[in-house]
């Protein structure tokens, strides 16, 4: 193989597939990094045999090949590259990846190519098209939710729901649950699939950077694929079945409040500072004042005593107690002006959704007792 | 050959072959599925696997496959699905009630009480009750009328799918009936083995120590499992003793005798025998009636005497199978409980059947004696000589056991046919094999897996 590549590009590559491989494999080579010469580049492959991930970058090819590289030797060379074309070859004699840039000579000894795991291969036809900012910003405020639970790997992932014309994701912990609505304007394929943490992660990383602003998600029985241009991402599913959550959605509720975020967050954060071991923060809903008292304290560092003023108020007055770090992971998640808190009583959830188009984003919280 | 032994052999060439990194990456977890039509269907963990041996190792695979069984053309893979465990849920306790703790968010979990561990499934009126369960149930019922007094430990034991597990969970679930607030704990032997072993990293070993004395009754399933684990058999141990002093009722349940448990501590084995041992044997004719007929009514299903009644000549070990097997006539046949009294030849049940549950075959002596000599790996004819060394005569005893217990066969019959020997011989033998088979765990899962072989023979 005998190939030369921008530093950038090369650097792109390597990004996409650097996160993917298996420190613990007892398959050595599960510790390396496939470089391939394809029809239209140079390829770049990983896998830990949960995920795989695979994309293609620009380069001048002269002869074809493939070497599997230590992908942790790979990125710290590849941070030390100049800005100038890199010539990467091997030879017939050796079993060493010659990278010359610049001044820079690296010999690296690589494995043989053809010892690599293929990635598995997903059925074409069962595919989804899902608009890609939405989806990155809306699995962005579901990944603290998701339970890192091994007795029940059936929520340790993210629930992806393709039906009525729409892609759903939820995530839940138990103590408190996610879920957004994406539109999908074609057609659609329906099914649940839910996928592992991991690839969620994953999913963010890899495709923040890539310039498509569509990406497909290619569905299978026991596996999905994640795809915009020509990079992809293969992961399992887990397999079991979600929860069903809708029924715990509260239908009715008994105090209503719109609030600005920005200001009822940073109020909660103040107070997340003096909360004490078991991150109580005391919440009344006063209607007729139309405000919202918040209260911390730990009798070893001290008290937070505040209040919010809110846009409008609804209902009975009523006291609860949050567990304050879910609270803000909650409002976090939002990115509207302004958001709607219901109450159903004492000893009952509490769910937020935003003011505008208030069906597409719900967070559900559970109250601490005492 | 069997499915399984063929895989086995095809494994251990490919292994020599092979790396043992990319052997255990590979190929653990693959089965060979399927072998029908000359086609070899191997089920894989995941994609990735299917992929590489399909690309890699189809070859090899097909090559080794068909030195052995040559009638192999082809070969497929699929990816199988990762097996669930039964109760999948199990929690730990919760906090005591008192103490600030977030609630979580009612999410449908399957009926299991947190708490206690039961499931509210199994009652004493779903329990069907015949010559075989007898004494376990009448035992069982004993212990929910005067808890801890009498038949403390209770211990129960017999084989797989006969309603073990049912019955544990019925005494748990009468008792919290009958006397709410009582603390009842059902755990299986091996979360109980975790649970400990957690502790130990955690140190939170008091914390373990109380949680179990401060119970009224512990039902344990499965203790079998706990042979082997030393700390866990002392803590056991303990935990025991702190109960029955204070007459707090435990219950355990095994697929075996405590005698016959390998490496059970002797301290151990005296307790678990020091209250009331009950078996549960296979269920006879006429149980497996009543079973078919009360789940029949039980989901509405209408069948007719004859269809039930081949039903139960064909599934005669398991209760479990038995319920699988009613399901599977009902579902393909598409019985339902408006669709009127159902009708299906035995003949049709056999074919419907034959492909999902193992469907006892009947086998003869020839059958006995070469499967027994296979296990012992000697020769048939020894079996029927005059030899008294000592390898031999091990077989030839268990040979005859097997052809009593198994075959119903007579012993003038048996003795007659193993080298044409008296009929005290015979009997000799057998009671010999069953008393060492209630003492010995060796010898107990010996006779389990000739019978197993017996019942897999082609």
């Amino acid at each position: 193989m005998d190939i030369t590549c921008l530093p950038e590009h090369f650097r792109e590559g390597l990004r996409v597939v650097e996160r993917i491989w298996n420190k613990h494999a007892t398959l050595p080579i599960l510790q390396n990094i496939l470089i391939k010469t394809e029809d239209s580049g140079l390829s770049f492959q990983s896998t830990n045999l949960e995920l795989g991930a695979f994309t293609i970058v620009p380069a001048k090819i002269k002869t074809k090949g493939s070497v599997a590289v230590p992908a942790k030797i790979l990125s710290d060379v590849s941070s030390t590259f100049a800005n100038e074309p890199i010539h990467l070859y091997t030879t017939k004699q050796t079993l060493f990846l010659y990278i010359e840039n610049g001044a820079l000579n690296f010999k690296i000894k690589h494995e043989d190519g053809d010892e690599f795991p293929l990635l598995p291969k997903i059925n074409e036809e069962n595919q989804n098209e899902i608009e890609k900012s939405s989806l990155l910003s809306n699995l962005q405020s579901l990944l603290p939710l998701i339970a890192v639970s091994e007795s029940r790997p059936e929520i340790s992932g993210l629930f992806l729901d393709f039906s009525n014309g729409n892609l759903t994701l939820v995530a839940t912990d138990t103590f408190r649950l996610g879920e957004r609505k994406i539109d999908i304007n074609k057609e659609q394929k329906e099914g649940q699939y839910i996928i592992p943490l991991q690839c969620a992660q994953e999913i963010i990383r890899i495709f923040s950077a890539v310039q498509e602003s569509k990406i497909n998600f290619l569905l299978d029985k026991n596996h999905i694929e994640i795809r915009a241009g020509k990079t992809s991402l293969v992961s399992r599913l887990i397999d079991g079945n979600y929860p069903n959550y809708k029924h715990i959605i509260p239908q009715e509720t008994k105090t209503t409040f719109v609030v600005a975020r920005e200001v009822f967050l940073n109020q909660v954060r103040a107070a997340n500072i003096l909360t004490s071991r078991l991150n109580d923060i005391h919440l009344s809903f006063k209607t007729e004042a139309k405000t919202i008292e918040i209260k911390s304290e730990d009798p070893n560092k001290g008290v937070l005593e505040t209040k919010v003023e809110t846009k409008s108020a609804k209902g009975e007055s009523v006291n609860a107690v949050f567990n304050s770090k879910y609270l803000i992971d909650g409002l976090e998640g939002f990115k509207d002006e302004n958001i709607t808190f219901y109450l159903c009583g004492e000893n009952k959830p509490g769910m937020i959704r935003p003011e505008k188009e208030e069906n597409k984003q719900l967070y559900l919280l559970m109250p601490i007792k005492l | 050959m069997t499915k399984d032994d063929l895989w086995q052999l095809v494994l251990g060439e490919l292994e020599l072959s092979l790396s043992r990194a990319n052997f255990i990456t590979w190929f653990q977890k693959t089965v060979l599925y399927d072998k029908k039509d000359g086609l070899a269907v191997v089920s894989v963990p995941n994609a990735f696997a299917k992929e590489w041996l399909e690309t890699k190792y189809r070859k090899p695979i097909l090559k080794s496959l068909r030195t052995k069984d040559n009638e192999i053309r082809d070969i497929q893979f699929v990816v199988g699905k990762t097996q669930h465990r039964e109760n999948g849920v199990s929690h730990a306790a919760k906090n005591p009630a008192s103490a600030p703790s977030i609630l979580s968010l009612p999410l449908q979990h399957s009926q299991v009480d947190r708490e206690t561990n039961l499931n509210p499934r199994y009652t004493f009126d779903g329990f069907v009750i015949g010559q075989f369960n007898e004494l376990a149930h009448a035992a069982a019922k004993a212990v929910t009328e005067r808890t801890g007094m009498v038949y403390n430990p209770l211990f129960i034991y017999g084989g797989v799918g006969l309603g073990k597990t049912h019955l544990l969970q019925a005494v748990g679930n009468a008792l919290m009936k009958k006397r709410a607030g009582l603390k009842i704990r059902y755990i299986s032997c091996e979360k109980f083995t975790n649970d400990f072993v957690s502790s130990i990293k955690n140190r939170t070993i008091d914390e373990f120590k109380e949680k179990y004395r401060q119970l009224d009754v512990l039902i344990i399933d499965d203790i079998q499992f706990i042979a082997g684990k030393e700390r866990t058999q002392e803590e056991l141990f303990h935990t025991f003793n702190a109960l029955s002093t204070e007459n707090k009722q435990v219950v355990f349940s095994s697929d075996r005798p405590p005698k016959a448990i390998p490496t059970l501590e002797e301290r151990l084995r005296s307790r678990f025998e020091g209250g009331m041992i009950a078996d549960i044997t296979p269920p006879d004719f006429e149980t497996r009636m009543a079973i078919l007929k009360t789940k029949s009514v039980e989901r509405g299903l209408l069948l007719s005497e004859q269809t039930l009644t081949a039903i139960a000549n064909i599934i005669q070990k398991n209760i479990r199978e038995l319920e699988g097997a009613l399901n599977r006539v009902a579902m393909v046949k598409g019985v339902s409980a408006t669709s009127g009294q159902v009708d299906i030849s035995p003949n049709e049940i056999h074919k419907l059947l034959s492909g999902t549950i193992k469907v006892q075959k009947k086998c003869s002596w020839r059958d006995v004696i070469r499967v027994v000599a296979d296990f012992y790996d000697i020769e048939e004819r020894e079996i029927l000589e005059k030899s008294r060394r000592q390898e031999v005569v091990r077989p030839r005893q268990v040979t005859m056991y097997i052809l009593r217990e198994e075959l119903r066969n007579s012993y003038p019959f048996i003795g007659r046919k193993i080298g044409g020997r008296d009929h005290t011989t015979v009997m000799h033998a057998c009671e010999k094999i069953e008393e060492e088979r209630r003492t010995n765990g060796q010898i107990f899962d010996e006779i389990n897996t000739i019978k197993e072989r017996l019942r897999l023979h082609e």
